[in-house]
């Protein structure tokens, strides 16, 4: 019964390695997204947060592991940490003996009562110290009603089965579930670690690329491996060759060099020039949402001091939460614009 | 499925099955719970391989939590005087034998459930647990597959047969009746509980125990829904309230693993140092189970990391409502490294900023940006702390008015369901804007409280007539507010 619901993760992975992509017949990986191909199988090749990962890796060689939830932004690779442990726990008998289910399967009241209940009480035989494993991605897209059912299910079932859980966001997993597992935080990646998967990824598709493309990609991805990767693969795919224009055509994102300077120019308190930029922006037809979470991430980096970038950031969130709201008229960008200048001006007296 | 079914030790299971074999009620697999028979056969088990790891391990293998369950009512880390007045209700109860009823409620993780079956096992009570069952589609006469039973029949069922029929094995005439797992039916149509809960009054000839945790979420707080004060009435039900874990609790409690640990365990994991116990205590929130399982991860064998910095981490989660004390939470500013930064160390640093001058300029030592990284899976818990504990920190008005006025856009930012695409705009301008606010830091030692003003407090349905008399009830927001200051009024310095 759980082999449907693991075999969408577990693409023929008779070789545990995805590093010796050479080895295995072409025709498997060659229409793999890149994303799936460069998963990782095992821990040491699993990108940051090394401390977490290293424990867990005890566990998977001891056993014995708890209940535990993983909590961090997305694509920082929880999923992937489970499914290793997963692979470490239990090896062979890993289709048998994981039930995964995530956000797109059913995970209702009835779900969690009867399907991972039935699947606890299965019997699988496993070596001592392993359990059945039930990984539960997207964790906190469960309703109350659905984790409070599992929290009690999560005890009986302790001697043979042991839950994962992956979450963006662990304030919307109920305390009770909390208690019972141990909370493990990831955090984002840094853009070195990006890039250097990046460029090893590169480096196996015998990609051509520039220092500059490869950067592009990793400040589109901000933070989320998994973006980088699959903006990397189109890129490959449409251009071939990983430059700066070809990425940013492929993402299609306001560039960020134009945001940069009409940044620098609000700072300078020129809203002309700034305005003039962003009126290039709305007439290439980006979405006034879209080119305030741009302005957003350059301003993250914007060479400026803490309390100017500060008081930058604020008029952004204000205005992205009005665009959210669904205002999102140029206007509003223009009155952020001005705001933006005025908070620049400011900041002497305001602060 | 087969919840009906009492405890079969008669048969002896050829293959390598469970002993604690999850659908029998009789015993329920809580980590913190006690099933001594397992745990005797571990110790001895252990004692006679002390010297061999391996077979050490297979015995233990099955749920290692178990092995620092508490095995006397002396080793529960709950308050004694509550332990007593539990133990003194099923003396009463069971002298009588009848169904006499019990709620206890208290925070996730006090040891409820434990407490129950320490003093049942101290007393030799059989505990029989009711656990929903799956639902089976039987065929119907008509060929489709139904429901054939109610789920408060086959509940009500099961609870007057487990009150009044003894099992043919262990002619125990004590009995205990526990819920834990209400039925959904129930929190959907509370009325029909109270139909069950009548019946079970008039036919049953045992006590019986309900356990609700409680949580600080909207709806689905069955110790609210189910048991209104009528109820209470109407079926003299005692009420017990668990608070969370004190502190000294706490510490013995891990103490005693410790010690379990030492003398056992020492193969797979470190012993754990006094420091160790004492960041886990701060950081569970009185919390036991959480606190075992997080020493259990922290004292592990093999990693050659340093262990608490890790361990913190991995608990901020919990540190809702953490009860800090003097030393300790100086001590956890000193632990902590730079990737790895708690809820606490991470309060410390913003509340304390530290400017350097570098080249002519002036810049934070910590950039808010690198403190935001660490919470952005739980936004709302840092601002609520940060809210919680500002103030002491400023020095002059006007800066703590900059300060309100930043925790205010985040608060709005973070609110309702923005959330998820504006974590990071409110995280944000909490954390840089407290930090730029202050210039002259208050240098005073000021301990870190937990944000206990912060939650919301949602009315109970026989609150709601009360309160509608002075027009309180205007939606959400003026309730939750009343209600909050009300507290916030009565809030007494020696309530924990």
């Amino acid at each position: 019964m759980s082999d449907d619901d693991v075999t969408i993760m577990e693409v023929d992975e008779a070789v545990p390695k995805p590093t010796k992509s050479t080895a295995k017949p072409a025709k498997s990986t060659a229409h793999l997204p890149w994303i799936e191909k460069y998963r990782p199988q095992v821990f040491t090749d699993i990108v940051g947060n090394e401390d977490t990962v290293s424990r867990l890796a005890v566990f998977a060689r001891t056993g014995n592991a708890p209940n535990i939830i993983i909590a961090g932004p997305p694509g920082v690779g929880k999923t992937t940490t489970i499914l290793c442990l997963a692979r470490a726990l239990l090896g062979a008998s890993f289709k048998d003996a994981v039930l995964e289910l995530n956000a797109s399967n059913d995970r209702g009241i009835d779900v969690v009562r009867n399907k991972i209940k039935m699947f606890a009480q299965q019997k699988v035989t496993l070596p001592a110290g392993r359990h059945k494993i039930v990984i539960l991605d997207e964790a906190d897209s469960m309703t109350e009603g659905a984790q409070q059912a599992l929290r009690r299910t999560m005890e009986l079932y302790s001697s043979t089965t042991r839950f994962a859980l992956a979450a963006n966001n662990s304030e919307k997993i109920i305390e009770p579930i909390q208690s019972r597992c141990a909370v493990l935080r990831y955090s984002r990646l840094t853009d070195a670690q990006i890039l250097a998967k990046v460029i090893e990824v590169c480096e196996k598709e015998q990609l051509s690329y520039t220092e500059e493309g490869v950067s592009a990609v990793v400040f589109t991805a901000q933070g989320d491996l998994r973006a980088a990767l699959n903006n990397l693969q189109a890129t490959a795919q449409g251009f071939g060759h990983v430059s700066p224009e070809h990425v940013f055509r492929v993402c299609d994102e306001p560039h960020p060099m134009l945001v940069r300077s009409m940044l620098d120019a609000c700072v300078k308190q020129d809203i002309h020039a700034a305005y003039k930029i962003i009126a290039k922006l709305c007439k290439l037809g980006y979405a006034t949402e879209d080119i305030v979470s741009n302005i957003f991430r350059v301003c993250k980096t914007l060479d400026a001091p803490e309390d100017t970038r500060l008081a930058l950031i604020r008029e952004i969130g204000l205005t992205h939460m009005r665009v959210a709201d669904g205002l999102s008229s140029p206007l509003q960008l223009a009155g952020l614009l001005a705001r933006m200048c005025r908070a620049a001006a400011a900041r002497d007296t305001h602060w | 499925m087969s919840n009906l079914k009492k405890d079969k030790k008669w048969f002896k299971p050829t293959f390598d099955f469970d002993e604690n074999e999850p659908p029998k009620p009789k015993k329920p697999l809580r980590e913190t719970s006690k099933t001594p028979q397992t745990s005797s056969v571990d110790r001895k088990a252990s004692i006679s391989t002390t010297n061999n790891n391996i077979n050490f391990l297979q015995v233990n293998h099955k749920n290692w939590m178990k092995n620092f369950d508490p095995v006397s009512p002396e080793d529960l880390a709950v308050h004694i005087k509550k332990v007593q007045e539990v133990e003194e209700w099923l003396k009463a109860a069971c002298i009588h034998n009848r169904s006499d009823m019990l709620l206890l409620t208290g925070p996730v993780g006090c040891g409820k459930t434990t407490t129950i079956h320490t003093i049942a096992k101290k007393y030799n009570v059989k505990v029989t647990e009711w656990i929903t069952p799956l639902d089976i589609e039987l065929p119907s006469d008509n060929g489709e597959f139904e429901f054939r039973e109610k789920q408060s029949t086959k509940f009500l069922d099961f609870i007057i047969n487990a009150a009044n029929f003894t099992s043919l094995l262990d002619n125990n005439q004590n009995k205990l009746v526990l819920v834990e797992d209400f039925p959904n039916t129930f929190l959907r149509t509370p009325s029909e509980f109270t139909d069950v809960l009548q019946q079970y009054k008039h036919r049953a000839k045992s006590p019986i125990v309900f356990i609700c945790s409680e949580s600080h979420t909207e709806g689905r707080n069955t110790s609210i829904s189910l048991f209104t004060p009528s109820v209470k009435d109407q079926f003299q039900m005692h009420h017990i309230v668990f608070n969370g874990v004190s502190m000294t609790g706490l510490r013995s409690a891990l103490k005693r693993v410790s010690e379990i640990i030492s003398k056992k365990y020492t193969s797979v994991y470190n012993v754990p140092t006094a420091d160790m116990i004492e960041c886990v205590v701060n950081s569970s929130a009185g919390d036991v189970r959480s606190a075992v399982l997080n020493l259990h991860f922290a004292c592990l064998r093999g990693s050659n990391c340093n262990l608490e910095t890790s361990m913190i981490l991995e608990k901020e989660s919990k540190s809702k409502a953490p009860k800090k004390k003097k030393q300790a939470s100086s001590k956890f500013l000193s632990l902590g490294k730079d990737q790895t930064v708690s809820i606490l160390h991470g309060v410390g640093r913003v509340l304390n900023p530290k400017v350097i001058v570098e080249n002519g300029t002036q810049r934070l030592t910590h950039a808010p940006r690198d403190v935001i990284e660490q919470f952005l899976s739980n936004p709302n818990s840092f601002v609520n702390f940060l809210e919680e504990n500002y103030l002491p920190h400023f020095s002059s008005a006007d800066q703590a008015d900059k300060a309100a006025s930043v925790l205010s856009d985040a608060d709005y930012m973070l609110a309702e369901w923005r959330e998820k695409m504006c974590q990071e705009y409110g995280l944000y301008t909490a954390v840089a804007g407290l930090m730029l606010a202050n210039k002259n830091p208050v240098s005073a030692w000021n301990p870190v409280r937990g944000p206990k003003n912060m939650k919301i407090q949602y009315p109970t349905p026989q609150e709601f007539p009360a309160l509608d008399q002075n027009f309180l009830y205007k939606g959400k927001v003026l309730i939750t507010d009343y209600q909050t200051y009300c507290k916030i009024i009565g809030n007494k310095p020696d309530v924990m």
